[in-house]
C-alpha cells in the first residue's frame, strides 16, 4: 500500500511540475493557422483590382449618381437610405464604410505592393499599383477635398495622419503617375501582373500598353479638373502631354473598367444591389431620362427598363411608388451581373479632348472628339450603326456659342458617363452642366459640392480634421460661381 | 436555507421500513423553538441501523427490539438527542436548534468546500428544484430573477439563452459572460450572440446541459471569490455540481416527465378598421394599412393589378374585410416534452448515478424543433481507504432546426407583424406549383420563408472528467482532476431558389439560392491538481490549498458556401454552381499555480488569502505572467459574543469584507497582424467573395495586432453581512461592492487613413458600483405548512471611465442609427441614434408641414441598463402540496423597438386608429400634432392625419421616437405540486410520487412598452443590449410534470 501511495505522489508531483516548468514551446502557439503573416504580390493585386472595381459600383457611385440626378431613390415601403441621400441627407456616418474600404483595404494593399515590389525586383507591380493608387486618390480628392496622403499608410507608426491640401495631392498624383509609367516601362521585372489582375487582365506584354494609355488618360482627366483653378497651367500640361506622343485610349477596349462574372459572389455590385435585398430602392432619374427622351436616345434600350413602353424617370422627393418608374438596365447590370463597372472610358477621353479643345484651345478638334465620344458611348451601349447615324445627324454637331457647345459636350458626357462614379457630379461642379435643381424635399438649400468627412475621422483623428460646415464646401478645383 | 436543507433531507432519505420487532414505540417530535412538529427526523435505536423517520406531522412509529430502550433522534440543524424510553410505548421529544450544525457547505473554487459562515465573500446557490421549476431547456433561462447581483436577460426567439451579467460589466468588447464550470471542469458556453442581419440564431452552448442532472448551481461573484479560477473568471463563475449517488445510498430509480405548451407571450394590439393602402385609399401594393375604411366594398386586389401574373391563384377582386388574426395565425402552439430516467445508488465503497434525459421542444413557428438527448454517468469508488476515484461524464446529442431571424428579408417576421389588416395572409396562396412566391411585397412571404429557408444543426458533445482524491494523512489530501469538453457542431443552412433575402448564404444567394455547410470542433482540455491541508492549532484552524491548473482550449471551424442552386429544393452542396470555402482555427494554452490559505480563529474570525499566477500563450513572452491576489475576512459576531443570541431573537450576525483582483489575458492571435482572404462589400448587401473567378486574393488585416499587449485587471472590494433572526425565520444577506477594470484589452478603432482601422491596445477603465441583497423569511409556519419567501435585489451601475486616448466611443453593435456604444464618462452600452431636431427650449422643431426633422448626427437616445432588478420567490407548503411562484421585477432600462416602429408607421397598431381617421365628409381627419415650434421659434400646433403623424415621415423619422422603457413585472415562474402521502404508496412499487403543474411567463405587466414583450432583443447574448429589430417573439408556457421514484 505504501508503494502505491508513493507512486501516486510521484505521479501527481510530475503532473504539477509539467505545468509549472516554463517550457517555451508549450506557449509558442500564438500563430493563427488560418491566416498568413505575409502575402504574395499577385494575390494582393487581385484584392486591390477587385476592390477598385467594386468601389465603382458601390457607395460613391450611388451618392454621386443621386446628386447628379442619374439615379433616384425609391422605396417599396418606409423611406430608404437612397431616398435620404437624394435629399442630401448624407451624414458623416454614411461614408465611414467607403472611407475605410478605400484607405484600409484597397490603398493598404496597393501600398504594400509598392513597398514589396522593390525588394521583389518587380517594378511592373509597382507601376500598376501606383496607377491604381493615383486613380483612387483622384476620386477621393474629388469627393472630399483635403484628405490624408503624405502621412497615410504608416500603420501603427502613425495612427492619426495629417490632412494634405487637395491641390498638393493632385500635384503628387501627376508625379506618381509619371513614376508608374517609368516602372511599367522597366525592361526587367521578376514578376509582372497577368491574369491575376482583374482590370486589364492578361499577359503583361499586351496589357502594358493598356496601363500606359490609362496613365495618360487619367492625367488628362486630372488636368481637366484642374482647369477651373488654373486654366493656363492645365492647358500647357495637356498640350505638353499630347505633344509627347503619349498614348491615350483609342477604343472602348481600352476602357479602364472591371468586368464582372455571372456567378453568384462575383457579380457586378450594381446588379447585386438591384436584385438583392435593395430591390426597388433605386430607379432612373427624371433629369437623365428626360434628357434622353428629348433626343430619342437609342441608348435608353439598355440603360433603362420601360414602364408601359415608356421611359419614366423619378424626381427626388417623389412619393414612394417604385414600380411606375424605369429601373436601371443591362448597360449597368448585365443580364446576370456580368456588366463591367466603368471607371474611365474611351467616351470620356473624347469628351475631355472635346472640352479641352473647345475651351482651352488644346490640340485637337472639338467637333471630332465630340462625335467620337458619342460613337464610343453608343457602341458600348450596343446601339446599331444606323441608330448612331440617326442620332448623330440630329444631335452630333456642336452649335451656337462656346457656352452652348460646352453644354452639348457635357450633356453628352453626362449621358455617356452613366454608371461612372463621381465624374458626372464633378462635371456639374466644374461647368454647371447639366442644369439640375434641388429635390423639393432637400434638407439643405444647396446642391452638395463635396461630401462630409466620415464620422470615424471626426472621432478618431480630431487633431487633424474637423467636420465641414456643410456639403457646400468646395473641392479646390471647384471655383465656378 | 435551513428549511431548504430540511426539505432536501426529506427528499433524499427515503423512509426505511422498520423490521418486525418486539414492541412498537410511537411519538411526536417537535421543535423546541416553536413547538411545531418536525418532519423527516431520523429516529433510530441507539447503536443499530434500525430506524425510521417522522412524517409530515412529526409522528413516528418504530419497532424496538427486545432489550433496547435508547432511541436517537437526529435531524440536520438540530442537536441530536438520545432518549431512554424505558418500557413506555410512547415518547414525545423536542429537539433544539443548533446554529453550529446549520453550517451550509459551499463549494468554492476547485472543489474546495467551505462552511458558508466562514466565507469572506458572498456566493449564491440555486438548488436543482429552483432551477427546474419551469422546465426550461436552456439552463441560463432558469437563472432569471433568482440570484442577487446577477442580471439575467433573455432574448426571445427559438431556443435562445440568457445573457448572464454578474456584478456588472468588466470589459469592453470581450465577453462579459461568466465561466461555466461543471464538476470542476470549465466548459464552453460560446454562441448565443445573434447576428443582426443574417441567419438563424444559434443557442449558447449551456443549452447542452440537462438541468435535471444538476444538483445545484453556485454563483461566485466577486474577484475575491473567483481569483483562483484565474484569467477566465473575470466575469464571475457559475459552478455546476451534478447529481451523484452517495455511498450506502439505497438504490433508487427516478423517472420524471414534463410536458408544456408554449404560446406567443404578447402580440400587438391591432386596428381592424382600415385597409391596406395610403392616404385613405385602398392600394394593393402598399405595405401600410392607411387605406380605406373597411366596409365590405369590392376592390381590385393585387391579383388584379401588379400581381396579374398570378391571377390564376386568387380572385382579382374581393370584398374588403379585416382579418383580425392574420398575424396571430402565423403562430402555433409550441410544446416541450422532457423525460428523465436515473439510477442512483451506492455500496459501502462506491456510488453511482446513471441518467438519461431527452427533451423535445418546438417553437411557435413551424419548422423549429430542438431535440436533445443527454446521457450521464457519475461514479465514485473508494479504491483504498485513502484513495477515491471518481468520474463524471455526460454525452449530449442536440439537434435543431430553426427559422431565419434578424433585420433581413428572409426573416418571416421581418414585415409580417404589419401584414395589411385586410390581407388574408393565411387564406391566399403563397407559392405557385413550382415553388415561386406569390407576394406583393419585396421580402420573402412569411409562410414561404418558414417553409423554404432553413437552418439546422447537430451538436455532439462530451463533457467529462476523471478525479483522483488521495488522503496523504489525516490532514492533507491531494486531488487531481483531468477533464475535457469536446464537441462538434455540424450546421447546414439553405436559401431556397427564389428567396428574396439571402438570409443564410448572403445577398449573393438572393433568387439563385445558396447552401452553407459548416463543421466546428471545440476541444477544451483541463487538468488541475491541488494539495489541501487542514489542521487545528489551539484556537486556530488552518486550511491551505496549493494547486496548479493546465488549460488548453482549441477550436477549428471549416465551411463551404455554395451559391446558385440548379434544382430547386435539392438541399445538397452538389446542387450549387460556385463554392466559397472558409476556415478558422484557434488554440490557446494557459498554466496557473495558486494558493489559498484560510486562518480560522475560534470559529468566529476567518482570514483568507489567495493568489494565483497564470502564464498565457496569448501574450508575448515578456508579458505572459499574470499575478493576482485576493484577501477576504469574515467575523461572526454571534460566535464571538454568544450573549447576542441570548434573547433568542438573533441567530447570527456576520460581517465580511474582501478585496481581490482578477487578470485576463488577450484573445488569441492579438499580438500580430495577418493577411486574410480578400473580399469586397458595402453595407447594403453587395459582396464579392474569393476565390473570384478562379483567382485567390489576400488582403492586409484591418485589425492590427499588438505585440506589447498586457493583461487587463479587474479589482474589486466588497463589504457584506449575513444576518439571521427569530430562529432563522428572517435572514438577510447583502453586499456592497466596487470594481474597477484597468488596462482593458481593446481593439481600439483608429483613423482608417493609417492603413488599418483598429489596433489592439490596453486602454481604458471601467468601474462598477453595486449592491445586492437577499432577504428570506418564513412569515407563516404552522403544523401543516409554511409560507416562505425570498427577495433578491440586484442593482449595479457600470461606467466607462475612459476609453483609449483620442477615442470618444466604441461601437458595440447595431446600425448607423440606432446603435449601442461605449462612451467615455457614461454608463455602459448606451443607445445612440437620430433624435428629433429640437430648439434651445427642448421643443421639437417642425417644418411648415408640421412634421419633425431628424438630427443629422446620432445622439444618445436611451440607456438600456435597468435601475434595478428584483426577484421574489414564494414558497407555500401545505401538507403534501407545494406551490411556488417567482415574481420578476425590472425597473428601467430602455430599448429601441423596431417592431413597435413598424406596427405604428404602417398603421396597423390600434393607437393609429384610436381616433376616426376620416372626417364625416370623407376627408382625412387631422387629429394629431407634434406641437413643438417652427424653426423661427414660433409655436407650432400643426394638425396632422394619423398617417402623417405615425407614418414614415412623422414619428418614424427619428430613432428617438421608439425608445421605450422596458420596466416590467412578471410572474416569471409558478408551480404547484402534490406529493402522494407515503401511506398511499405503501402498496405500490413507488417510493415517492409527485405530480405538478408549472408555467413560465404567465403574466406580464410592462406599462411603458406596448405591443411586444420587452424581453426580445436583436443581438442576443452580447455586450450590446437595448436594440430590438424584427425579433421573434418570447413565449409563455404551461405544463404538467410527474416524478416518481422506485
Amino acid at each position: 500500500m505504501k508503494k502505491f501511495r508513493n507512486k501516486i505522489i510521484v505521479a501527481l508531483t510530475g503532473v504539477m511540475l509539467l505545468g509549472t516548468t516554463s517550457c517555451e514551446k508549450f506557449y509558442d502557439i500564438n500563430q493563427d493557422p488560418a491566416n498568413i503573416k505575409d502575402a504574395p504580390l499577385q494575390q494582393l493585386l487581385t484584392s486591390a483590382t477587385v476592390n477598385v472595381g467594386f468601389m465603382g459600383g458601390s457607395d460613391l457611385l450611388r451618392y454621386s449618381s443621386l446628386i447628379s440626378q442619374q439615379f433616384s431613390g425609391q422605396s417599396p415601403g418606409a423611406e430608404t437610405q437612397q431616398q435620404q441621400y437624394e435629399k442630401y441627407l448624407i451624414s458623416g456616418s454614411d461614408v465611414n464604410n467607403i472611407w475605410s474600404n478605400i484607405y484600409a483595404t484597397t490603398l493598404t494593399d496597393l501600398d504594400l505592393i509598392i513597398s514589396k515590389s522593390n525588394a521583389a525586383n518587380s517594378p511592373h507591380y509597382a507601376g500598376v499599383a501606383k496607377l491604381l493608387k493615383a486613380y483612387i486618390y483622384q476620386v477621393a480628392v474629388d469627393t472630399w477635398g483635403n484628405i490624408p496622403y503624405s502621412e497615410a499608410h504608416k500603420y501603427t507608426a502613425n495612427l492619426a495622419p495629417k490632412y494634405d491640401t487637395a491641390e498638393s495631392i493632385y500635384t503628387s498624383l501627376i508625379t506618381l503617375i509619371d513614376e508608374a509609367i517609368v516602372n511599367l516601362n522597366a525592361g526587367t521585372s521578376t514578376l509582372s501582373p497577368g491574369a491575376n489582375s482583374t482590370i486589364y487582365s492578361g499577359s503583361f506584354t499586351t496589357t502594358r500598353a493598356n496601363w500606359i494609355k490609362f496613365a495618360n488618360t487619367l492625367k488628362l482627366r486630372i488636368f481637366l479638373h484642374y482647369s477651373e483653378q488654373n486654366a493656363a497651367f492645365a492647358t500647357s500640361r495637356m498640350n505638353q502631354l499630347i505633344a509627347s506622343n503619349a498614348t491615350f485610349f483609342a477604343a472602348n477596349a481600352d476602357n479602364f473598367e472591371m468586368p464582372f462574372q455571372i456567378t453568384a459572389g462575383a457579380q457586378n455590385p450594381i446588379f447585386q444591389f438591384e436584385t438583392g435585398s435593395r430591390k426597388l430602392n433605386l430607379v432612373a432619374n427624371k433629369t437623365l431620362v428626360d434628357m434622353m427622351n428629348t433626343k430619342v436616345d437609342p441608348r435608353r434600350a439598355t440603360y433603362f427598363t420601360t414602364v408601359n413602353g415608356a421611359y419614366v424617370g423619378a424626381v427626388g422627393g417623389a412619393a414612394s411608388n417604385p414600380t411606375i418608374y424605369s429601373m436601371i438596365h443591362t448597360y449597368l447590370k448585365g443580364t446576370t451581373g456580368e456588366a463591367p463597372v466603368r471607371l474611365l472610358t474611351f467616351a470620356e477621353y473624347n469628351f475631355i479632348r472635346a472640352e479641352a479643345a473647345l475651351r482651352f484651345g488644346v490640340t485637337g478638334n472639338a467637333q471630332t472628339f465630340f462625335e467620337e465620344g458619342i460613337k464610343a458611348s453608343m457602341a458600348a451601349a450596343g446601339v446599331s450603326a444606323a441608330d448612331v447615324t440617326t442620332y448623330l445627324a440630329a444631335n452630333g454637331t456642336l452649335t451656337g456659342t462656346n457656352d452652348n457647345k460646352l453644354k452639348q459636350i457635357i450633356e453628352e458626357k453626362f449621358v455617356a458617363s452613366y454608371g461612372v462614379m463621381i465624374e458626372p457630379w464633378t462635371d456639374w461642379r466644374r461647368t454647371g452642366y447639366p442644369s439640375i435643381t434641388k429635390p423639393s424635399n432637400a434638407v439643405v438649400d444647396y446642391i452638395p459640392r463635396s461630401l462630409f468627412y466620415p464620422q470615424s475621422e471626426i472621432d478618431l483623428n480630431p487633431s487633424n480634421v474637423t467636420q465641414k460646415a456643410g456639403m457646400n464646401v468646395r473641392v479646390f478645383w471647384d471655383t465656378k460661381q | 436555507m435551513k428549511k431548504l436543507l430540511q426539505s432536501l433531507f426529506v427528499l433524499l432519505f427515503v423512509a426505511v421500513t422498520a423490521m418486525a420487532q418486539d414492541r412498537t414505540v410511537t411519538g411526536t417530535v417537535t421543535a423546541k423553538e416553536d413547538g411545531l412538529p418536525l418532519p423527516g427526523v431520523s429516529v433510530k435505536v441507539k447503536g443499530s441501523t434500525t430506524g425510521t423517520q417522522t412524517g409530515a406531522d412529526g409522528k413516528f412509529t418504530l419497532k424496538v427490539p427486545q432489550g433496547e430502550s435508547a432511541l436517537t433522534f437526529t435531524f440536520i440543524g438540530y442537536v441530536a438527542k438520545t432518549v431512554n424510553v424505558g418500557a413506555s410505548s410512547t415518547v414525545n421529544v423536542t429537539l433544539e436548534a443548533d446554529t453550529k450544525m446549520l453550517s451550509e457547505v459551499v463549494v468554492t473554487s476547485f472543489g474546495i468546500q467551505r462552511d458558508k459562515k466562514s466565507l469572506g465573500y458572498g456566493t449564491s446557490t440555486v438548488s436543482a428544484e429552483d432551477l427546474t421549476t419551469a422546465k426550461v431547456t436552456n439552463v441560463t433561462n432558469g437563472l432569471t430573477a433568482k440570484v442577487p447581483g446577477v442580471r439575467v436577460n433573455g432574448s426571445g426567439g427559438a431556443f435562445t439563452g440568457s445573457s448572464v451579467i454578474i456584478r456588472g460589466f468588466t470589459t469592453f468588447t470581450g465577453s462579459n459572460q461568466p465561466l461555466y464550470v461543471v464538476d470542476g471542469i470549465p466548459i464552453d458556453n460560446s454562441g448565443g450572440a445573434t447576428p443582426l442581419q443574417s441567419g438563424a440564431s444559434r443557442s449558447n452552448r449551456a443549452i447542452d446541459i440537462n438541468a435535471e442532472d444538476i444538483e445545484n448551481l453556485t454563483v461566485l461573484k466577486g474577484a475575491a471569490a473567483t481569483a483562483l479560477y484565474g484569467s477566465r473568471a473575470a466575469s464571475g463563475v457559475i459552478l455546476i455540481t451534478t447529481k451523484k449517488g452517495g455511498t450506502k445510498e439505497k438504490k433508487s430509480i427516478e423517472f420524471s416527465t414534463s410536458y408544456n405548451i408554449g404560446q406567443v407571450n404578447r402580440l400587438p394590439e391591432y386596428q381592424n378598421e382600415y385597409s391596406q393602402g395610403s392616404l385613405g385609399n385602398y392600394s394593393a401594393t402598399s405595405q401600410g394599412s392607411w387605406g380605406a375604411r373597411i366596409a365590405g366594398q369590392t376592390v381590385t386586389n393585387w391579383f388584379g393589378g401588379a400581381g396579374a401574373a398570378f391571377s390564376a391563384f386568387y380572385p382579382t377582386t374581393e370584398k374588403l374585410q379585416a382579418f383580425p388574426d392574420n398575424v396571430k395565425d402565423i403562430f402555433n402552439t409550441a410544446y416541450n416534452l422532457q423525460n428523465n430516467l436515473s439510477f442512483t445508488g451506492g455500496s459501502d465503497k462506491s456510488s453511482y448515478r446513471v441518467s438519461y434525459g431527452n427533451a423535445t421542444e418546438t417553437y411557435v413557428l413551424d419548422n423549429n424543433k430542438l431535440k436533445r438527448n443527454n446521457l450521464s454517468v457519475n461514479a465514485n469508488t473508494q479504491v483504498t481507504k485513502k484513495l477515491l476515484v471518481g468520474t463524471s461524464f455526460s454525452y449530449t446529442n442536440n439537434t435543431s432546426i430553426r427559422t431565419q431571424q434578424g433585420n433581413q428579408l428572409s426573416n418571416p417576421l421581418f414585415r409580417a407583424y404589419f401584414t395589411p389588416r385586410s390581407y388574408n395572409l393565411t387564406g391566399i396562396p403563397f407559392e405557385t406549383a413550382s415553388g415561386g412566391q406569390i407576394w406583393f411585397n419585396t421580402e420573402d412571404h412569411p409562410y414561404w420563408s418558414i417553409k423554404n429557408n432553413k437552418y439546422d444543426d447537430e451538436i455532439n458533445r462530451l463533457i467529462g472528467n476523471v478525479n483522483l482524491k488521495y488522503d496523504v494523512n489525516d490532514w492533507i489530501t491531494a486531488d487531481l482532476r483531468v477533464g475535457t469538453d469536446y464537441y462538434n457542431i455540424k450546421s447546414s443552412s439553405f436559401d431556397e431558389v427564389g428567396n428574396r433575402g439571402g438570409g443564410n448564404a448572403g445577398s449573393s444567394s438572393t433568387n439563385v439560392g445558396g447552401i452553407v455547410e459548416s463543421q466546428t470542433n471545440v476541444r477544451n482540455l483541463n487538468s488541475y491538481f491541488t494539495l489541501n491541508a487542514n489542521r487545528k492549532f489551539g484556537d486556530f484552524n488552518l486550511t491551505g490549498t496549493l494547486g496548479n491548473e493546465i488549460v488548453q482550449n482549441s477550436f477549428n471551424s471549416s465551411g463551404v458556401t455554395g451559391l446558385t442552386l440548379v434544382v430547386p429544393g435539392f438541399r445538397n452542396m452538389k446542387n450549387a454552381l460556385s463554392y466559397f470555402p472558409s476556415f478558422s482555427a484557434e488554440k490557446t494554452r494557459l498554466v496557473g499555480v495558486f494558493g489559498d490559505l484560510i486562518v480560522d480563529y475560534k470559529n468566529f474570525f476567518t482570514f483568507n488569502v489567495k493568489a494565483r499566477n497564470d502564464w498565457s500563450s496569448t501574450l508575448s513572452k515578456a508579458n505572459r505572467s499574470i499575478f493576482y491576489p485576493a484577501v477576504a475576512a469574515s467575523f461572526v459576531a454571534t460566535e464571538a459574543f454568544p450573549e447576542l443570541k441570548a434573547n433568542g431573537k438573533i441567530d447570527m450576525i456576520k460581517f465580511r469584507a474582501n478585496w481581490g483582483e482578477v487578470g485576463k489575458g488577450a484573445p488569441a492571435y492579438a499580438t500580430d497582424t495577418y493577411f486574410g482572404t480578400a473580399g469586397a462589400s458595402d453595407g447594403f448587401g453587395p459582396a464579392i467573395s474569393f476565390p473570384y473567378n478562379g483567382l485567390a486574393g489576400f488582403t492586409y488585416g484591418n485589425a492590427a495586432g499588438q505585440p506589447d499587449i498586457t493583461p487587463e485587471f479587474t479589482q474589486e472590494y466588497e463589504f457584506g453581512g449575513e444576518f439571521s433572526f427569530f430562529k432563522n425565520r428572517l435572514t438577510i444577506d447583502g453586499s456592497y461592492y466596487e470594481r474597477k477594470t484597468r488596462n482593458v484589452i481593446l481593439s481600439v478603432p483608429v483613423s482608417g487613413a493609417s492603413g488599418i482601422t483598429s489596433v489592439f491596445k490596453n486602454a481604458g477603465k471601467l468601474s462598477t458600483k453595486g449592491i445586492e441583497l437577499l432577504v428570506g423569511g418564513t412569515p407563516v409556519k404552522t403544523k401543516n405548512g409554511s409560507y416562505s419567501l425570498s427577495v433578491n435585489y440586484t442593482q449595479f451601475e457600470s461606467r466607462v471611465e475612459s476609453l483609449a486616448p483620442g477615442v470618444s466611443n466604441i461601437f458595440l453593435g447595431g446600425f448607423t442609427t440606432p446603435n449601442i456604444r461605449l462612451v467615455a464618462g457614461d454608463e455602459y452600452g448606451q443607445i445612440y441614434g437620430s433624435g428629433f431636431q429640437r430648439n434651445a427650449a427642448g421643443q421639437i422643431i417642425v417644418q411648415a408641414s408640421g412634421l419633425p426633422l431628424a438630427t443629422a448626427n446620432v445622439q444618445k437616445i436611451g440607456n438600456p441598463n435597468p435601475d434595478w432588478t428584483m426577484g421574489i420567490s414564494n414558497d407555500i407548503v401545505y401538507k403534501n402540496f407545494r406551490a411556488s411562484f417567482l415574481l420578476d421585477i425590472r425597473k428601467g432600462g430602455d430599448q429601441y423597438s423596431r417592431n413597435i416602429a413598424d406596427v405604428q408607421r404602417n398603421g396597423v397598431a390600434a393607437e393609429t386608429a384610436a381616433v376616426n381617421r376620416f372626417n364625416p365628409d370623407g376627408t382625412l381627419a387631422k387629429t394629431f400634432t407634434f406641437g413643438g415650434a417652427f424653426a423661427n421659434g414660433t409655436p407650432a400646433m400643426v394638425l396632422l392625419t394619423s398617417e402623417q403623424y405615425y407614418g414614415n415621415a412623422g414619428k418614424h423619422v427619428a430613432a428617438e421616437g421608439f425608445i421605450y422603457d422596458t420596466s416590467w413585472f412578471r410572474v416569471r415562474e409558478a408551480s404547484i405540486s402534490y406529493t402522494l402521502p407515503k401511506k398511499a404508496l405503501e402498496k405500490t412499487p413507488f417510493g415517492n410520487l409527485e405530480i405538478g403543474l408549472f408555467g413560465r411567463n404567465l403574466y406580464l405587466y410592462a406599462p411603458n412598452y406596448p405591443h411586444f414583450d420587452p424581453e426580445q432583443n436583436a443581438l442576443g447574448i452580447s455586450n450590446a443590449q437595448g436594440l430590438e429589430f424584427n425579433s421573434l417573439p418570447n413565449t409563455r408556457t404551461f405544463g404538467a410534470n410527474l416524478r416518481v421514484t422506485f
